[in-house]
């Protein structure tokens, strides 16, 4: 691996993300205007649901969280396409992990940037961090690696399918977090859902950030349970993100595509 | 040691079930330094080979070199190679800085002399006034010129031109030749060149290969291609009228109304033609010599593959 050519496309990167406004409203403003929205209802619902408009507040917090490290990876790699300019970019050399490398390192920059901000803005609605800052720590670690390895894997969807699947990009992640049940347990959605919800990136996350907000702490083995799951959707994100690189090099889908 | 060596390299697309035989056992050598023309109608075969020499597509057989090493093994050969195509796009919030700048990154030239070396593209291809503005504000002329200086940013060995001028207005197109020509000049650089203008690459190419239907039908220089298969010269002979059909058709000539078409190896041939109408008659009123160019080799060469 060249660290040149995934701090090259870094650099690009952070240029295109400060010169598009559109990113800017994205994922600044919908992230905080929607947990400002929340947190209204979480101040709203204290006197007759307890902590239930809160556990809202802070599950949209991570919902939000995943969606900008998820969305930010693809959609660069979207517009590099859209752009046009995906094949000269990889006819400089850069391989398909230097270019999905770099894509990783600057969205968790901008995700961990915004989930700061959230999470700053949840405290002025009655979610307190302390005492809780290394369980959020944690789970934004988790939330994080999932959200990577599933951008991964849409990134392999998108080159394997071609432009028109581009829509992936801001759509998949919609469909994990439904089966993943973020504002209720499991056992309330119907049972083959249920066993489908047991092997989702985020179940875990959401059932510990559940917990979190209604008992103030979390039990370590959910949360290495929640890791251990991230962690095998990572390692198998990889390979068929190569392998559809491969397979569109192969079928000339790349060639094509760009 | 060939710039570029293609190795027997197939190439099958599958497309709406049926099944395309776009590059067949594809043998070619590039030398050092010269600017080889790859010649070709559409869909013949010309972008899928530099799509394989860029590593974008795999082949199906065969082995791509470039500079001695395996294209597809070693990726950082890419970094003595560059590409231009009249397609060639960047992202459109991109300023001519950002894009030179992250190209100079990413082809790997040191920091310290990246700055230096933009400036002086930039200026070389008159566009530092202009550096500033973004790639969707750039008309086709400067947009050119970017990808020129994109594409010599890494002092590349070996660039590659997929059809170069295509779509661009005459004026432009001829700008481009220009400076085609003035790289491989100045910069001593190898040139692999694609393009149907048969114009463009007989200006431009030493060497030539003609590639129809994915395969190549013949390589070498410009003459010796056109020799091939198409006489060196065409004589147009308009005559006061025609007698005797049969033996002017017996002598191999051919006849449109009043004018008498005839082929000849060499210009000295001429005066037997003459003669040969002299003693039979005829009275020439006008005569047109025409020299052989590799737009009548092409379309020779698509007659006969059909």
């Amino acid at each position: 691996m060249r660290w040149y050519k995934v701090v090259a496309l870094i650099f690009r990167d952070f240029i295109i993300f400060t010169r598009s406004r559109w990113r800017l409203v994205e994922f600044f403003y919908f992230p905080v205007t929607t947990v400002i929205i929340w947190g209204f209802f979480a101040l709203y619902t204290r006197e007759f649901a307890r902590s239930a408009g809160l556990m809202v507040l802070v599950i949209n917090v991570f919902w939000s969280f995943s969606y900008i490290c998820q969305s930010t990876i693809n959609l660069q790699m979207n517009e590099d396409i859209w752009s046009g300019s995906l094949k000269q970019v990889l006819a400089s050399g850069i391989s398909e992990f230097e270019y999905i490398l770099a894509r990783i390192v600057s969205s968790a920059v901008i995700s961990i940037i915004i989930m700061f901000i959230m999470l700053v803005v949840t405290c002025f609605f009655g979610f307190s961090i302390k005492g809780k800052f290394n369980t959020i720590l944690h789970l934004t670690g988790i939330t994080l690696i999932g959200s990577v390895a599933l951008s991964v894997v849409i990134a392999a969807f998108i080159i394997f399918l071609g432009r028109d699947y581009a829509f992936l990009a801001w759509t998949i992640l919609q469909l994990f977090v439904l089966l993943s049940a973020p504002l209720f347990p499991v056992d309330i959605l119907p049972t083959p859902l249920q066993w489908l919800a047991q092997v989702m990136p985020f179940t875990r996350v959401f059932a510990a950030v559940r917990k979190l907000v209604s008992e103030g702490s979390v039990a370590s083995s959910l949360l290495v349970d929640a890791l251990e799951i991230v962690l095998v959707y990572l390692a198998l994100s990889f390979p068929l993100y190569f392998l559809a690189f491969r397979r569109a090099r192969k079928v000339g889908k790349l060639a094509r595509m760009t | 040691m060939d710039a570029i060596e293609i190795i027997n390299v197939s190439k099958r697309f599958k497309e709406r079930g049926k099944d395309i035989l776009a590059l067949d056992s594809v043998s070619l050598q590039i030398k050092k330094g010269e600017i080889f023309g790859l010649l070709g109608p559409n869909g013949a075969g010309k972008t899928t080979l530099l799509n394989i020499i860029l590593g974008i597509l795999l082949p199906d057989k065969g082995l791509v070199k470039v500079m001695g090493q395996d294209i597809h093994r070693r990726r950082n050969v890419m970094e003595k190679i560059n590409y231009v195509s009249g397609e060639t796009r960047f992202h459109w919030v991109l300023t001519i800085r950002d894009i030179l700048n992250f190209y100079g990154r990413s082809y790997g030239v040191p920091k310290k002399i990246l700055e230096g070396r933009i400036n002086k593209l930039l200026c070389f291809f008159g566009i530092k006034d202009i550096a500033h503005r973004k790639f969707d504000s750039l008309s086709t002329g400067e947009r050119t010129r970017l990808i020129f200086a994109k594409a010599l940013l890494n002092e590349p060995q070996i660039l590659l031109f997929d059809e170069p001028t295509l779509g661009l207005d005459p004026q432009i197109a001829i700008k481009v030749r220009e400076e085609i020509a003035r790289v491989s000049r100045e910069f001593g650089t190898t040139i692999l060149l694609t393009s149907h203008y048969m114009q463009e690459v007989e200006q431009l190419c030493a060497r030539v290969a003609f590639i129809n239907k994915g395969k190549i039908l013949d390589v070498g220089s410009v003459e010796k291609v056109k020799k091939n298969k198409c006489p060196t010269y065409e004589v147009i002979i308009e005559v006061k009228n025609i007698k005797d059909f049969n033996l002017l058709r017996k002598k191999g000539f051919k006849i449109r109304g009043t004018k008498i078409y005839a082929t000849l190896s060499y210009k000295e041939n001429l005066g037997e033609i003459l003669s040969f109408l002299f003693r039979n008659g005829y009275k020439v009123i006008d005569l047109q010599i025409k020299k052989a160019t590799l737009e009548d080799y092409f379309i020779k060469s698509l007659e006969e593959e059909k």
